[in-house]
């Protein structure tokens, strides 16, 4: 269900290295509307995947989002299966 | 979606860098840093300054991250760790110098900032940072020759500054 999405693995996928990033620059990097961002960072959220904090800046309010350890072993799951099935698809 | 791309996401994430957070906090401290040996060059007196502009680079550079820094990725936590451990050393060395012979302080310390720009440079894959670290690590040999060695390492060091600013 969560692996559905391409923009749920890609905020994943750069998540993983990361110890946070701004919500900003999420949006620049993958190139999606805030409005969608943020339904598919609410839906891992949910999941316990990530924690989004809110704080007020002189500049604003800045969101930062963060994974959590259960959003890299899923992750982490989910990138062994997509190796495993490439390797059958390719023969090794 | 191909797994390629993702191994490629992958990878960015695990060493972003905020560029316009980056070139503010390296125009900071190379600028201080520099205006630090020239200023120590000038007289020797004033080293009761040198504490005085270290806090106030800390200050900025803690401000511009608090407002501005939007990622940090594994390798600058990696990265910031090394550096830690790196500014206890230079404290020593610094110390064991001027101990014994001062007059290859600059040397010493050009050599170490170069070998620090160079590493950086290799884990964030940054020519611009690789080819300046080079240069102060071969020029730390010959600074040794020069009269007012500790002038032309802070000069440099200001120089490089107005380079982050532009290109990091």
């Amino acid at each position: 269900m969560i692996f559905n999405s391409e923009v749920r693995i890609k905020i994943l996928a750069l998540l993983y290295g990361m110890e946070y990033c701004e919500f900003s620059y999420l949006r620049e990097k993958l190139k999606v509307s805030p409005g969608n961002l943020e339904h598919h960072l609410k839906i891992l959220e949910k999941e316990g995947l990530v924690i989004i904090k809110k704080a007020i800046t002189k500049k604003g309010i800045r969101t930062v989002v963060k994974i959590t350890e259960k959003g890299k072993e899923e992750f982490k799951k989910f990138l062994g299966e997509i190796l495993n099935l490439t390797n059958l698809k390719e023969g090794k | 979606m191909e797994v390629k791309e993702i191994l490629e996401l992958l990878e960015e994430g695990y060493r972003e860098e905020d560029k316009r957070y980056k070139k503010k906090a390296y125009f900071l401290s190379y600028f201080i840093t520099g205006l630090m040996f020239i200023i120590l060059y000038i007289n020797y007196n004033a080293l009761l300054i040198v504490p005085i502009l270290l806090v106030i680079s800390g200050i900025l550079i803690l401000r511009q991250r608090e407002l501005y820094k939007r990622t940090k990725s594994y390798f600058e936590k990696i990265f910031e760790r090394i550096l830690e451990f790196g500014f206890l050393s230079l404290l020593a060395l610094i110390l064991a110098v001027s101990l014994t012979d001062p007059k290859l302080l600059s040397s010493v310390l050009s050599n170490y900032f170069g070998l620090f720009l160079c590493i950086d440079g290799i884990i964030f894959k940054s020519n611009v940072r690789k080819f300046l670290g080079l240069i102060l690590i071969l020029l730390s040999p010959i600074l040794i020759f020069f009269p007012y060695n500790l002038l032309i390492f802070g000069l440099i060091l200001l120089i490089y500054s107005f380079i982050f600013l532009v290109k990091l």
